[in-house]
């Protein structure tokens, strides 16, 4: 299981801490353009049939988070553990 | 007031509480960033004044409560608001009592709900006979504002340096626009701005993500570990014999009390400042005292940010808090359907603002204390196996471009980066927020101050 290092300031670790949690600079290339791409779509098809630009520009961007909900992985480790005492030993390092 | 605005007032808090919720969950969102474009988009969206309230007073009451929540969890920070409570709600965790602390935040909440409501409301009445003059003065109220929070805060002088500079901004690009004909003579961009302040850090961050140099020095980790109890999925009791113990409980209940006159001052700052306080008077011991910390903090969040709303707001009609400037920003401007001179404050009786309060901020609790307590564990486990926290960094720069151009077309979105990447790297350099936003709202008068002297 790869990653039980806490954040530190390797350059070697491959995800960044960006607003307190990790990404991957690639990863988020790839939401910012598939959220640009969906709200830039939402708001040309608001423009051209005279809609509401808020309702669509919101509906865009809305939809761009479901479809990269579904695209990237979280970079989280997420374990259930049996006994909390456990967990804590490594867990209150960070 | 007919049945149907109170299913609207009911819808509106429901919505918030759900969409909250999840919000909430996701670790390092900041209120203000998160609470302030949803706002807006409410009161652009034509909804009427109460509905407005009772969605905001909602989303603050779930927003506050849930942050708190991956803390005693995961140990992992939900929002700004939670950083008070980690150090205690860590330990706590690593004694096993994470659904005992959930508990007890959740009904410090209630506490501190039920205890600053009605007295915010009394000092709006108190301020009532002073509020005429004080409104007359708005300018200079609000320049004095500014001035006051840099001096409350960390970094005075280079808070203060950051003033001018800043109200420069503020008021040379809305000139620059109405020069060009990007916007008619009448129309504010205020809120753009108001975005673009809140986006600024985060902004900051992304734009150094493209500067090699840069990125190799920012943090790096492979995964950020979240390790849930089994127990915390299984337990499900709602109403165990004591929640509180009695001084947790009163301690609460006087801190909130004490913290509803300080309205200016910044949520974060007396949440430290109160709750450490209450905690070290504790004498029995690191759990006792780590478990005083987290229901008195929990309170504490809740009574500032409601009387940092609710006093401003029912008195005044004009921003002079640091809550009232930020997250609750679009309830006093938000154009062109909310100014200074024509907002909450100047829409709705007193009746109808304690109805609103009082209808989103019980509700919420409700709810919210029964969501905290069942269901924190498997939300929070969804929350951090699927919503990717770049699919939440893109929404958020997405969804204030989009205001940014809905409000004055493309120029604007690169004017919105302009001020964003001025307020993220003023706040870096450590000018507080409360003082970016109270600058925008006093711009106006500084620069008349100002240009007297030229």
């Amino acid at each position: 299981m790869p990653g039980s290092s806490p954040t530190s300031l390797d350059a070697q670790a491959p995800n960044i801490e960006v607003w307190n949690d990790l990404v991957s600079a690639r990863d988020l290339l790839v939401c910012l353009v598939v959220s640009a791409v969906s709200a830039v779509v939402a708001l040309g098809i608001a423009i051209a049939t005279g809609g509401q630009l808020l309702f669509w520009g919101l509906g865009g961007c809305v939809l761009g988070f479901v479809i990269n909900c579904f695209l990237v992985r979280p970079k989280r480790e997420v374990r259930i553990v049996e006994d909390m005492q456990d967990a804590s030993e490594k867990g209150a390092g960070q | 007031m007919t049945a149907s605005m109170l299913l609207a007032m009911l819808a509106a808090v429901l919505a918030a509480v759900v969409l909250y919720s999840f919000i909430g969950f996701i670790p390092g969102t900041d209120e203000t960033s998160v609470l302030a474009p949803v706002t807006l988009t409410v009161v652009l969206a034509g909804a009427p004044p109460q509905v407005v309230l009772s969605f905001f007073i909602a989303a603050i009451v779930t927003l506050n409560l849930m942050n708190a929540i991956p803390t005693a969890l995961v140990g992992l920070p939900g929002g700004v608001m939670s950083a008070p409570l980690m150090e205690h709600a860590v330990l706590l965790r690593s004694r096993g009592l994470a659904a005992t602390t959930i508990r007890k935040m959740a009904v410090g909440s209630a506490i501190g709900t039920v205890v600053s409501i009605p007295l915010a409301f009394v000092l709006a009445g108190l301020l009532a006979p002073i509020a005429e003059p004080i409104k007359a003065q708005a300018p200079v109220i609000l320049a004095a504002g500014a001035v006051l929070l840099a001096l409350l805060g960390h970094n005075r002088v280079l808070s203060l340096l950051a003033i001018v500079p800043l109200a420069l901004m503020f008021s040379a690009l809305p000139a620059l626009y109405r020069s060009t004909g990007i916007i008619g003579e009448d129309t504010s961009v205020n809120i753009s701005f108001f975005l673009g302040i809140t986006v600024g850090p985060m902004l900051i961050t992304l734009l150094e993500l493209l500067n090699r140099n840069r990125r190799a020095h920012l943090p790096h980790g492979t995964l950020t570990e979240a390790r849930f109890s089994r127990s915390g999925f299984t337990s499900t009791e709602l109403r165990p014999h004591r929640l509180v113990t009695r001084s947790e409980g009163w301690w609460s209940a006087a801190m909130a009390a004490l913290s509803t006159p300080l309205f200016v001052l910044s949520p974060v700052g007396l949440t430290f400042l109160l709750g450490e306080s209450a905690a070290a008077r504790a004498t029995k011991g690191p759990v006792q005292r780590a478990e005083r910390a987290v229901t008195v903090m929990s309170s504490l969040t809740h009574s500032t940010y409601l009387a940092g709303v609710i006093i401003p707001l029912v008195a005044l009609g004009i921003p002079i808090s640091g809550v009232s400037a930020g997250p609750a920003g679009p309830l006093f401007e938000a154009a062109p359907v909310y100014t200074l001179d024509h907002n909450l404050h100047h829409l709705l009786s007193t009746p109808q603002f304690i109805t609103a309060v009082t209808l989103g901020a019980l509700i919420a609790v409700a709810i919210t204390y029964v969501i905290a307590v069942r269901w924190s564990s498997p939300i929070t486990h969804f929350v951090m196996r699927r919503i990717p926290h770049e699919a939440v960094l893109s929404l958020f720069v997405v969804l204030i471009l989009v205001l940014a151009y809905i409000d004055a077309g493309v120029p604007n979105m690169f004017g919105v980066l302009l001020v964003g990447i001025v307020c993220g790297t003023l706040n870096r350099l450590g000018v507080s927020y409360g003082v970016q936003f109270m600058t925008l709202y006093a711009a106006p008068g500084i620069i008349s101050a100002l240009a007297a002297l030229a």
